[in-house]
């Protein structure tokens, strides 16, 4: 009947992962390492799909397939100006599944950077962000934690880009420090210290190197283990909230947790409870090994299969190698920044530093502007929520593509031909327009909705859709010189030697 | 103990599912793997040993990637992974790419060892599929110079652009055997006195710009707004361009050399082999020093060129359309008449004193004298008196033929 | 009806839960292949093993030292060896060295005539001339190395990555 009994030499090794009762899938979790991680019991409303989509568990998944992949990479390449493109070379054509190497990597780089930003908006969206009512719980914190994790994740993909040291990744990196140098006041030295000395050379390709496969990875597991570390001590997922708030419901007098799990608590207790009638009862949860790690082991395989599949339609492209004399046209940062580059293009000040800048600072703040504690968990809070959220989507959408329109129907300069000063154009510019569409957006919903939470659903809406059509039109839509094609009109075709 | 709830079985079989095809997704990997363009060639070219060369265990012949790599050169071909046949004997007859090399005598005086194929041939080296190994992916900038590209251009009569890259390293020779296209081109340079406005390998003048590395330009570097879409290539730019420098770049003040197409190509294909060697190891340069060849003659030609009364008209480009024989200065086009007789020509044309015509001109002179070549009055005065005194010189000589 | 189902569902679970195993457990070792595989590497760049070193008539009767390639041919009327000419004590460059006249020996049971031996200048090892290993520190005998003739021209071909023993004669 039991496949696997504790006892036996097979069973004493994998008991844990098939737990023939409660007691045994409570102890599951405190006898085996790996299994440590979870906590004994999970919501069955934590292990839908539909309420997380499991990003998070994809980010971390591709974020270990990156290292796997980018640890045998290492043994594949040398950083080195002269040595560096042939390597890549000898990788496509001369090394066992060298191509295949590569293209994981590649694919699973920008797989992560796509799904870190969509697990930023799901959490945004279910409002996952919010206190919450447990005891010593913060998500606002593990929020500024993934916004940090965030901003690791595009600096790890920025850095890997220059390595293959072809045109393509080397005037993405001049384009993406140069932008980086609009900083004010420091913005040379910040590109200085990026670049190891004036120019995109030897120094820059080494910095990145380390920063790329030490460094960087470093950090950002490091704050990926405090982010998970963070989802326990808040007490789970935030749709565990509204679970919270129905068992308060039903028994208001029962006295509050003052404390989250304890694992002595659980191993020394006769039942794996916690007695506190505000946590989650056995009615509504599971224990987590089997149904958390099945999951799980489900999300990772699919994962895995997206990251083949991919690898084998999707080329890893390799174009000439690095000339600093030659630019290739047009040139072009890596897609997630082309955003930024189309609207650095209006104003170097506004695109680059102040919209940048605001965004950041906007979406770290966020869950300390809006402290509404109605709806954890739940998408879009509300029926306001749903509504605000389709007029900030159209909202954005109107003022992007009207923002654009101006952009490239009036440039500035050809507008006002006898104003020099730059200061004008900065303030006179797509890029500003932009910026203050967002912000009358905000206010005015704030007036309208007397909800902090439903302004925020409505500029994040905005916010998702801009971002989204400025780096489609910085990728699709801008040609060679960084002029205006639409989708149907063919890019000039360049010259070459015979 | 409560009985254990159990994972729901469509949860399993999806599992199951999603592990099945992840299983298919790898096997599809490895296929991909095991199936290399080169595999076939290989299997080829031991069937074909077996029949024509019957005597030969075909167990010996290297399986998988081969490569030539020559060190200080930094290449690496990998050509021979499918071109097994190049060094054997006996296979002349067999089809490309098994074929024995052809012309074994360039062959052994450049075996593959020391210099790879890629140097003479062009291509790809690192690539083992054909597509890429010959150099025709999008961003490879050295093709494979044979006909394929050569017949786009001269469907008839394709020229042999293989010897673009014999001249990068045999640029310094005057004339080279088995290289007929560019050594024609080096006898046009010398004709057409090339030199007089390009500087070549140090030498030359500077109305034009300096040609020796000329080959080094980037295809972005060309502007190409005056050739349709379909003839974009730097090849192309130089062939047009010696046909008529004007359409090309219509600012230019290069005249028009009246070449036929094919010594435009040999041209083209000339400026093409201008490379920068400077990276060549020399034990491809023996004996030779890395300086044009020239004859004492044109050496003292181009002296006397440059000094006595023609300085002048050296100096200000006006030979570039005019001779003047009483100073030996010999223009390469000769689009003008020769300045010695000018006062004569120009009371015949324009019934005008040459000061008339210097300070007022008309026509083409107009243009040029506007734009191109602008004199002080000063130097007008000087030109005016060296060419009185270049028609005084033919005079006597004239005088002194006929007594 | 109640014994038989449960177990009946018992059973095709766990056989799903098996196949599931299995299946993952051969992707994952399948799938971490192509990994492993990529760090053996398919071109070197090294010297080659495998290389040509001229034609049979290139070669004079008797014992030639090859200093690129570290290596002694010898040419014995149309027959060919060849022995390697590295130390197998610590690796340095062996000499050979002719005796005035030819001495009968009997090496590892085998009697021959002996035209010379090799002196190692390191530490005095001493080799005779089929390779064997009779003074000094050296513990193993000089390798003989794999030659053939080149099917393309007819050069003779010497394999550094296939070792033969004493009595290998290439015979053209």
């Amino acid at each position: 009947m039991s496949l696997l009994p504790k006892q036996g030499a097979l069973g004493r090794l994998f008991w844990s992962w098939r737990p023939q009762s409660d007691r045994e899938a409570g102890e599951a979790v405190v006898a085996n390492f790996l299994l440590h991680w979870f906590p004994s019991r999970v919501t069955l409303k934590s292990l839908s799909l539909k309420y997380s989509i499991y990003l998070g568990t994809i980010s971390l998944v591709l974020f270990c397939i990156l290292t796997v992949s980018g640890v045998f990479l290492m043994f594949l390449y040398v950083p080195s100006v002269e040595r560096a493109y042939w390597w890549i070379k000898d990788l496509d054509y001369a090394v066992s599944f060298g191509w295949y190497l590569r293209r994981v990597h590649r694919i699973g780089a920008h797989l992560m950077v796509a799904a870190v930003f969509l697990h930023m908006f799901r959490v945004f969206l279910t409002g996952a962000y919010k206190r919450g009512s447990a005891a010593g719980s913060n998500r606002p914190f593990n929020w500024v934690l993934g916004v940090l994790l965030l901003v690791l994740t595009l600096f790890l993909s920025f850095t890997g880009y220059l390595l293959p040291w072809d045109q393509l990744a080397f005037w993405a990196i001049t384009v993406g420090t140069n932008i980086a140098a609009s900083v004010p006041w420091i913005g040379d030295e910040i590109r200085q210290f990026l670049l190891g000395g004036n120019e995109v050379g030897q120094n820059t390709l080494i910095r990145f190197y380390v920063l790329h496969v030490f460094f960087l990875p470093l950090v950002l597991t490091a704050i990926a283990i405090w982010h998970m570390w963070r989802i326990r001590k808040d007490g789970g997922l935030a749709i565990v909230e509204q679970l919270r708030i129905r068992n308060r419901e039903r028994a208001p007098e029962a006295p509050a947790k003052t404390k989250t799990w304890s694992v002595l608590g659980i191993a020394s207790g006769t039942s794996v409870t916690v007695l506190d009638p505000g946590t989650v009862h056995e009615t509504d949860s599971v224990p987590s090994s089997p149904f958390l790690t099945t999951r799980l082991l489900a999300v990772t395989v699919a994962t895995l299969v997206v990251v083949m599949l991919l690898a084998l339609v999707v080329p890893a492209p390799l174009e000439e190698a690095a000339n600093p004399e030659v630019t290739p046209n047009p040139a072009k940062a890596p897609w997630y920044f082309l955003g930024l580059q189309e609207l650095v293009g209006y104003s170097a000040l506004v695109g680059g530093v102040l919209i940048p800048g605001i965004v950041l600072l906007g979406l770290a703040l966020i869950p300390y502007l809006d402290r509404e504690q109605a709806g954890i968990g739940l998408w879009l809070t509300d029926k306001s929520g749903r509504r605000w959220a389709v007029i900030g989507t159209v909202w954005g959408l109107l003022w992007t593509v009207g923002s654009l329109a101006i952009g490239i129907k009036f440039p500035m300069r050809e507008a006002f031909p006898s104003i020099e000063s730059q200061l004008f154009f900065d303030m006179v510019s797509p890029a500003t327009l932009l910026l203050l569409s967002f912000v009358v957006l905000y206010f005015v919903s704030l007036k309208v909705t007397s909800s902090s939470r439903t302004a925020a659903i409505a500029t994040f809406c905005a916010f998702i859709v801009a971002f989204v059509l400025l780096t489609w039109t910085g990728t699709m839509l801008r040609g060679p010189n960084w002029q205006f094609f639409w989708p149907w009109e063919a890019w000039p075709r360049q010259p070459i030697p015979f | 103990m409560s009985r254990i709830r159990q994972i729901s079985q469509r949860e399993l079989i999806v599992l199951l599912c999603i592990a099945l095809i992840a299983l298919v997704t790898i096997a599809v990997v490895f296929a991909q793997a095991e199936s290399p363009e080169w595999k076939y060639y290989q299997s080829e070219f031991r069937a074909i040993v077996a029949e024509t060369l019957g005597s030969v265990d075909v167990d010996t012949i290297p399986r998988g990637i081969q490569q030539i790599w020559v060190e200080d050169l930094d290449r690496v071909d990998r050509c021979i992974t499918c071109h097994q046949g190049v060094q054997w004997k006996g296979l002349e007859e067999i089809e490309q790419p098994w074929t024995t090399h052809p012309d074994q005598e360039i062959l052994s005086s450049h075996p593959i060892e020391e210099y790879g194929c890629t140097l003479c041939h062009g291509g790809e080296g690192f690539a083992v599929s054909e597509f890429e190994a010959h150099g025709y992916g999008e961003h490879w900038e050295e093709p494979l110079l044979g006909q394929a590209i050569a017949s786009e251009y001269e469907p008839v009569n394709p020229p042999p652009l293989l010897q673009i890259r014999c001249n990068v390293c045999h640029r310094y020779e005057r004339s080279t055997p088995n290289m007929e296209y560019i050594n024609v081109g080096k006898e046009l340079v010398r004709l057409k006195g090339c030199k007089i406005c390009h500087v070549i390998n140090g030498q030359g003048g500077r109305l034009g710009p300096d040609l020796t590395h000329v080959g080094e330009k980037h295809a972005e570097e060309f502007d190409f707004s005056n050739l349709s879409t379909d003839q974009m290539t730097i090849f192309n730019w130089h062939v047009k361009h010696f046909k008529s420098p004007t359409t090309v770049v219509p600012a230019s003040i290069m005249p028009d050399l009246n070449l036929q197409t094919k010594e435009a190509i040999a041209l083209s294909m000339l400026m093409m082999s201008w490379r920068d060697d400077s990276h060549l190891p020399r034990r491809l340069f023996p004996n030779l020093e890395l300086k044009d060849e020239q004859t004492p003659e044109e050496i003292a030609r181009d002296e006397r060129m440059l000094t006595g009364d023609g300085a002048f008209f050296a100096k200000f480009s006006c030979f570039v359309c005019h001779s003047i024989e009483a100073f030996e200065i010999q223009s390469p086009t000769n689009k003008g008449p020769d300045l010695s007789w000018a006062p004569e020509d120009v009371r015949t044309r324009f019934n005008k004193t040459v000061e008339e015509f210097l300070f007022e001109p008309t026509g083409t002179m107009k243009i040029i004298l506007e734009s191109q070549i602008v004199l002080t009055d000063e130097q007008k005065w000087e030109a005016i008196n060296k060419i009185m005194k270049a028609y005084d010189i033919v005079k006597n000589r004239e005088q002194e033929k006929a007594p | 009806m109640s014994g038989d189902k449960p177990v009946e569902g018992e059973s095709r679970r766990g056989f799903i839960t098996k196949l599931t195993g299995w299946v993952l457990g051969i992707g994952f070792v399948a799938g971490s292949w192509p990994f492993i595989r990529s760090l053996f590497p398919n071109v070197l760049y090294e010297p080659p093993r495998r290389f040509k070193i001229g034609t049979p008539d290139a070669f004079q009767e008797g014992v030639h030292f090859l200093q690129d390639h570290r290596m002694f041919l010898f040419r014995d009327g149309s027959s060919f060896h060849a022995i390697s000419g590295v130390c197998t004590h610590l690796g340095c460059t062996v000499k050979y060295s002719p005796f005035k006249q030819d001495q009968e020996l009997t090496v590892r049971k085998l009697t021959y005539e002996s035209a010379g031996e090799f002196h190692c200048a390191c530490h005095g090892s001493r080799f005779r001339d089929e390779g064997t290993n009779f003074s000094g520190p050296a513990p193993r005998p000089l390798n003989w190395y794999q030659l053939e003739l080149s099917p393309e021209d007819g050069q003779l071909v010497v394999n550094m990555s296939e070792e033969v023993d004493r009595d290998f004669r290439l015979v053209v």
